[in-house]
């Protein structure tokens, strides 16, 4: 045994860690395989064909969408000489702190039927806006940080030699663009853009505000009034197994397309000159900037502005707190909750790398359960066995933790990566205990890691919709609560107050992570 | 005695680490473990600090057993200071605070005394990331130094130095060692490392030590041929065992050990021992010149076909192309590596 070996009482708390996460991804899976011929094949006559169609095509259409925007966005704003890039990649990427839901009220709005369009176009009637292309558009614009992030990362960390000596070697710079510096940061892009397909196939505010149906929709009305219907069970196995294949075609590429870069230590920056198509790039991010920020933004201003007389604050402010208590509970017992796994993760090797592997799939189940379907599984399992969880606050927190362990996992694995194992080796040899070598060196080097997997947790959980629609205890609401009641019945504006309090606590520890992170938060992306 | 190793094993798998390694250092003593990388020398180090725990075997550090088949100290309790090859220093600590981690709590004095005993006092309160790699390296001599361990033990300490600094860094340390008294094992692949900071050393290879002795008997006779070829350029020559000595195609050589060893043997010729001289009825031709500053290797091509290293001072250049006589120096003594 070496000494830098994970404990036995770590891993059998990661091994408890892990199965919990998993119950629902089980429960979900045994419930929909045994959902019984005749509803399957009731759903497969129809349901399932026409939703596989819509959702997939979907997720095909707001990839290309994000991709396309978010590689753009960051050639431009990472490498090339675009006056004030640093300041607008900053920006770029902020409509990460708009949910979508809240996105897709703002459109629905503006170009709605009797939205401001309209009537700035003084036209009679404006193609709707509500389907297919509605849920497109408002996913496109408020996924596509996901691919940004990653891009301007992998640019950022790009050798420029690559490119200069696919110069010195007689390329142009637009053969140097295509088949160098493209092909080096492919990993990344589809890392970032197999984010963005898990993030259509789970969401399920955005869908249904823009009223097209996916599985996630259907599942969701499926469950309405009834707790455990084999037909939920059933679309949500096909869910998962769609977020699975997803998964692994992402872990595939990440992992095996990687490219490992020589590192030269300082990095020269490399930056393209623009010339004269500076300003039609200028202008170009500058769309984006208004169509994903500014304008939701605005629309959300003015609604509060015009509606905040009416709403009783203290009522407000309960709202809040609820907001607060859930997403401040959730990411606490989350980010507990990852540190056995992350370091059963982080040190694993030898005989029992293959157990460590298996508790990190598992404790991840969360990665592959749109939050519709933890909640299916939740309610069943409390109205079966645990009746007296059901309608507390301890279902939504449990449904957070499992959803959003991950995250929690993954950004305190890596920086558990970051502390080399003879850190604690040093300690011991200078006569800390192990317990103590942990304390007084383990613990300060990971804070930071933990403080970010922390908040990237609060803040995701702070968004989270459906399950806290189906899960929630009665009377208690929460932000996201008073923005989906009265967006679901069109009264838009009253949506506002609660959905520019979101966004704004949202994008202020958003920016301030990606600035001292330089754009790479694990768990976030 | 400060340290000993009694056939200690140490396997990962299938592969065999450590096989069963006896060894014994004195106190004060600088003692070095020289071989090519994954030889073991490492988990050696690992094994007596107590960061691996032993398959077989015992490790005794100053009056106490640590390791033996049923007991085993863990590493805070061994009272071993370790140096490791990228130094681990604390990012979050000061340097002061580094040098401090392994003392009660306000042994000031000792701090200080150990930061001025590596001439870091002035860069107390930097932090690791401010300080260039030779005085990284020096606080974390200080650091394993500081509690005033039995053995101070270290892995690969100037591998991760910039060549031109590393013989400077070399002699820092050697003194700083010498002048806290402490006993210490370095382990090295660098044979110069060795053979000129070592009291003694030990040649590892395949988990086993081949030889262990002072540099020079190292040096001078190896204990085989691999140990002959690791430590130094060497020549291995076939020659008859006769009673005057080993007769070869480059002439007659003393023997170090008798060995009792007659008839066909080989001898280690290092390239010093051989002498040339401009002969052009010669038995060698020089096909290379690697000039070195002090001195001089030429490679020859010897009558007989087969490549001869010479090493001469450079106060006298042969050319290439030239004519030589190449045969032993006077007094070389060899020794037989079969």
């Amino acid at each position: 045994m070496s000494a830098s070996e994970v404990r036995p009482p770590v891993w059998a708390i990661a091994g408890v860690v892990a199965a919990v996460a998993a119950i629902p991804l089980a429960y979900v899976v045994i419930r929909g395989a045994g959902a019984g011929s005749e509803t399957w094949s009731g759903l497969l006559d129809e349901r399932i064909p026409e939703l596989l169609i819509g959702t997939l095509g979907l997720a095909a259409v707001v990839c290309a969408g994000t991709l396309v925007l978010g590689t753009g966005l960051a050639y431009l704003l990472v490498h090339t000489d675009l006056p004030g890039r640093r300041v607008l990649l900053a920006l770029s990427a902020l409509p990460l702190a708009i949910p979508p839901y809240v996105g897709a009220i703002t459109y629905a709005d503006v170009l709605g039927p009797r939205g401001g369009l309209r009537d700035l176009l003084g036209v009679e009637e404006l193609p709707s806006i509500f389907g297919f292309a509605g849920a497109a558009l408002v996913l496109t614009l408020f996924t596509y940080p996901y691919v940004l992030l990653f891009a301007a990362a992998a640019l950022r960390n790009l050798n420029p030699s690559y490119e200069e000596a696919a110069r010195g070697l007689g390329k142009g710079r637009l053969a140097v663009m295509v088949g160098t510096t493209a092909r080096l940061i492919a990993p990344a892009l589809a890392g970032g853009t197999l984010l963005v397909g898990l993030y259509v196939l789970s969401d399920f505010g955005a869908v249904s505000l823009m009223r097209f149906d996916t599985f996630t929709t259907v599942i969701y009305a499926e469950l309405g009034g009834q707790f455990d219907p084999p037909g939920a069970a059933a679309l949500s196995t096909v869910l998962i197994v769609l977020t699975l294949l997803f998964l692994a075609a992402g872990l595939r590429v990440r992992g095996g397309g990687a490219f490992v870069q020589t590192d030269a230590g300082f990095r020269r920056e490399s930056v393209h000159e623009l010339g004269r198509a500076r300003v039609p790039a200028l202008l170009a991010v500058v769309a984006v900037l208004v169509l994903a920020l500014a304008l939701p933004l605005a629309r959300l201003v003015t609604w509060t502005v015009d509606v905040l007389g009416e709403q009783d604050l203290g009522e407000f402010a309960g709202w809040a707190q609820n907001s607060l208590l859930v997403s401040a509970l959730a990411a606490s017992i989350a980010v507990g909750a990852a540190l056995p796994v992350a370091i059963v993760l982080a040190r694993r090797r030898g005989g029992r790398r293959r157990a460590g592997v298996l508790v990190g799939w598992l404790a991840q189940a969360g990665y592959a359960l749109p939050g519709v379907i933890v909640a299916l599984a939740l309610v069943a399992l409390a109205t079966r066995w645990l009746d007296p969880l059901y309608n507390t606050l301890f279902l939504l927190v449990a449904a957070f933790v499992i959803r959003f362990l991950p995250q929690a996992i993954q950004g305190q694995e890596a920086g558990l990566q970051q502390i080399g194992a003879n850190l604690s080796e040093a300690a011991r040899g200078l006569g800390a205990s192990r317990a103590g070598a942990f304390w007084r060196v383990v613990v300060p080097l990971l804070a930071p890691s933990a403080l970010a997997a922390w908040v990237v947790v609060f803040l995701t959980a702070a968004k989270e919709l459906p399950a806290t629609l189906i899960l929630r205890p009665l009377g208690f609401d929460t932000l996201p609560v008073r923005i989906w009641t009265p967006a679901r019945d069109g009264l838009y504006a009253d949506a506002g107050p609660a959905a520019l309090l979101l966004v704004l606590v949202a994008i202020v520890p958003l920016y301030v992570l990606l600035a001292r992170r330089r754009g790479v938060v694990p768990g976030l992306t | 005695m400060s340290l000993s190793l009694e056939a200690v094993s140490k396997s990962f798998g299938p592969a065999r680490a450590v096989a069963g390694v006896s060894l014994a250092v004195e106190r004060g003593e600088l003692f070095a473990v020289l071989g090519p990388s994954g030889c073991g020398k490492t988990t050696l180090l690992r094994l007596i600090a107590g960061f691996e725990r032993p398959d077989a075997g015992s490790v005794t550090v100053g009056e106490r057993v640590v390791s033996s088949p049923g007991a085993f100290l863990g590493p805070e309790r061994r009272r071993i200071g370790m140096v490791f090859q990228d130094y681990a220093l604390f990012p979050h600590l000061t340097v002061r605070r580094n040098v401090a981690f392994g003392l009660p709590r306000a042994d000031r004095p000792r701090t200080m005394s150990t930061l001025e005993l590596v001439g870091l006092q002035h860069k107390a309160d930097r932090y690791p990331h401010e300080l260039s790699g030779g005085e990284r390296q020096r606080v974390a001599l200080a650091r394993a130094l500081a509690p005033g361990p039995a053995v101070v033990l270290l892995d690969e300490p100037f591998s991760s130095l910039d060549a031109a600094l590393r013989a400077d860094i070399r002699r820092d340390v050697e003194l700083i060692l010498r002048e806290a008294g402490t006993t210490a094992v370095l382990v090295t692949h660098d044979q110069e490392e060795a053979l000129s900071l070592a009291d003694r050393l030990a040649v590892m290879r395949e988990g086993r030590l081949v030889q262990v002795g002072a540099p020079e008997d190292v040096y001078a006779r190896p204990a085989d041929r691999w140990a002959a070829q690791f430590v130094g350029e060497v020549n291995v020559i076939r020659g008859m065992s006769r009673a005057g000595g080993v007769e070869t195609r480059l002439g007659t050589f003393d023997v170090a050990r008798a060995t009792g060893l007659s008839g066909a043997v080989h001898v280690a010729v290092r390239p010093e021992q051989l002498d040339l001289r401009v002969d052009r009825s010669g038995n060698a031709e020089i096909t290379q010149r690697e000039f070195r500053g002090h001195d001089v290797l030429y490679r020859l091509r010897h009558e007989t076909g087969g490549t001869v290293l010479v090493q001469l001072p450079s106060v006298e250049l042969f050319e290439v192309g030239e004519r030589v006589f190449v045969g032993p120096r006077r007094a070389a003594v060899v020794s037989l590596v079969d």
